[in-house]
């Protein structure tokens, strides 16, 4: 038998949907950040979390996913801040005054007291491409949760509420498990948070 | 509904089923699950050929630390030792750590006996043959199943070379059930998989109704079959019929396999292993006899069945001491749905008559005095003739 035949097959990278997906994990990591600032529901709700308390939302295999080539020139300001995106994964920070702080893609030496794994790229991108809720997601197995299941509850609730601040309705109502109605929030406050969000996520 | 009064059961649980949107993309993850990262890929020479069907198969491992050893498409409908040791051949010079069986039948068939060469070191099968039984478990199973299917795929045994090996360690460990394999065949291989499916769930509530586990699993074989047949033959190409009918298949297979042997498939194995034509198209000859002969005897039936194969609406209608029957006119229309597109008699498929003595005793001789000999030569004998109108 000639093997040479049947050769090794390296099966590639989908390079569009890991750039999607670093866009959207830092996008969404930053806009948390803030809308644990000046939003009040999601302030409630982040405040279930323990203090000293690190998240992290990434995509397996760890390995297949490095840092992104031009990690290593950033500055060290950049990338402590996140002000650019630089990996697939998010990482969160509650400091121990209860405040809420995006910490970028790299986890080297940050302890992780929540991990939030999809199976693959392919469910990361079904889940931030909006064609499944998380809850759809969660209930297809597309992610996996390693800590305490309650947090990760907490922070679902959060995703959903800056995901509606974030997104016109007619994608947000996708995303989240359900859009709320008017006497919930109110069309004033959902655009003018949309606005201070944007503003404050892409700038400082 | 009459509930089950018997909890004393057996039933292996085996394997993991992943089915719907995006399953294949969740290979690797179960690959590393089990500490494995290059598989050896078995599949059928005929799906081997759709180069868009093999190239999304490798495109849904991209980005993942999985590097396939090899695709080895050399399987016709047939599993034979010098294709499996060329394949085990295969797998040791790539250092493969797992097999991965694309499309069902013969590929998993071979899947299965290649696990076992390179799992147990064997060079051929003669003393698995001899009752030597498989002594470990062996390497990382992975089966994707096609729309054609034999019934073994999520099954305890494997058929090389004719002959049948059953260990519980050839259960495959993860079944992939995901559209973009499963649709594609056509009409008559769905309703060739059907058949099979249907005999094995119909011989589960049949012959098991005290197993509750089972019955669980045979219930929705049945639902499926009976939502999804129909539009699955019309469009083989539809991606829910396709998973629903795969599905089917699959649930059926693991339920028989730890069920007693159904007088169908025991008679359309041995058909098989004597003509050489496939077992599903004798299942699909045979169960309307089978069916016939079962009213005949008035053998009672759970009232589940009308449930499962029928519907809520059938099930409610029907007074309760009517369901049984009920429930087997409703799998003689089930039966007919598939038939359609199948040959109706062994005639129509030019067996010799004089070998159906032979094929009743070898049958009743495996169902070990379950099935008389005289029975299963009358079930032979009223498929001989046209049984039904196409």
């Amino acid at each position: 038998m000639n093997i040479n035949k049947y050769p090794e097959i390296h099966p590639g990278k989908k390079l569009f949907k890991r750039v999607y997906v670093a866009i959207m994990l830092w996008t969404v990591g930053k806009a948390i950040q803030v809308a644990a600032k000046v939003d009040k529901e999601v302030k409630e709700e982040l405040a279930k979390l323990p203090d000293n308390f690190t998240l992290r939302m990434m995509v397996a295999p760890e390995k297949a996913f490095p840092l992104f080539f031009y990690a290593k020139t950033l500055p060290a300001f950049v990338v402590d801040k996140g002000l650019l995106f630089y990996g697939i994964q998010m990482i969160l920070h509650k400091d121990k005054e209860g405040k809420i702080k995006y910490l970028g893609a790299d986890p080297k030496g940050k302890k992780i007291d929540l991990n939030i794994v999809f199976k693959n790229i392919e469910a990361a991108w079904m889940v931030l491409s909006f064609q499944e809720s998380t809850a759809t997601a969660y209930m297809h197995d597309r992610f996996v949760v390693e800590g305490d299941l309650v947090h990760s509850l907490t922070f679902v609730r959060v995703l959903d509420i800056v995901e509606i601040f974030l997104l016109p309705k007619i994608i947000a109502k996708l995303a989240v498990k359900r859009y709320p109605k008017w006497a919930e929030m109110s069309p004033l406050r959902k655009f003018v948070k949309r606005v201070v969000i944007y503003i404050r996520a892409y700038t400082f | 509904m009459k509930m089950h009064s018997s909890y004393d059961y057996e039933f292996l649980n085996y394997p993991k089923i992943i089915s719907g949107k995006c399953s294949l993309e969740n290979i690797p993850a179960e690959l590393a699950g089990y500490d494995a990262q290059k598989p050896l890929v078995i599949v059928r020479k005929s799906l081997g050929k759709n180069g868009a069907l093999i190239k999304k198969f490798i495109r849904a491992f991209a980005d993942s630390m999985v590097i396939i050893g090899a695709i080895y498409d050399e399987v016709e409908d047939y599993a034979g030792i010098s294709r499996a040791r060329e394949a085990a051949l295969l797998f040791k010079d790539r250092g493969c750590d797992s097999l991965i069986a694309l499309g069902s039948g013969a590929a998993v068939d071979l899947a299965k006996a290649v696990n076992v060469l390179v799992s147990e070191k064997a060079d051929n099968f003669s003393a698995y043959y001899e009752e030597k039984s498989i002594s470990g478990i062996l390497k990382p199973l992975i089966v994707v199943p096609a729309g054609l299917a034999n019934g073994r795929e999520a099954s305890n045994n494997l058929i090389i070379d004719n002959r049948e090996i059953k260990s519980d360690f050839l259960y495959p460990d993860v079944m992939v059930i995901d559209h973009r394999v499963a649709a594609g065949c056509s009409a008559a291989d769905v309703a060739e998989s059907a058949a099979i499916a249907f005999a094995q769930a119909f011989h589960s509530f049949v012959g098991n109704s005290g197993n509750s586990m089972v019955a669980a699993l045979a219930h929705p074989a049945l639902s499926y079959l009976s939502q999804y047949l129909e539009r699955g033959m019309k469009k083989p190409q539809n991606k829910e019929a396709s998973v629903a009918l795969v599905n089917a298949s699959v649930m059926a297979s693991i339920a028989y396999a730890n069920a007693k042997p159904g007088i169908t498939n025991l008679l359309a194995e041995e058909l098989a292993r004597a003509t050489g034509i496939s077992s599903g198209i004798f299942m699909g000859i045979l169960l309307p006899a089978v069916i016939d002969f079962l009213v005949k005897d008035k053998i009672k039936i759970s009232d589940e069945f009308l449930l499962a194969a029928g519907s809520l609406d059938a099930y409610a209608a029907v007074a309760a001491n009517e369901r049984g029957q009920k429930g087997l006119e409703t799998a003689k229309k089930l039966v007919g749905v598939f038939s359609r597109v199948l040959p109706v008699s062994l005639n129509e498929l030019k067996v010799q008559k004089y070998i159906l003595a032979e094929i009743a005793r070898d049958a009743a001789q495996k169902s070990e005095g379950f099935f008389p000999a005289v029975d299963c030569a009358e079930i032979l004998e009223a498929s001989w003739e046209k049984t039904l109108t196409k």
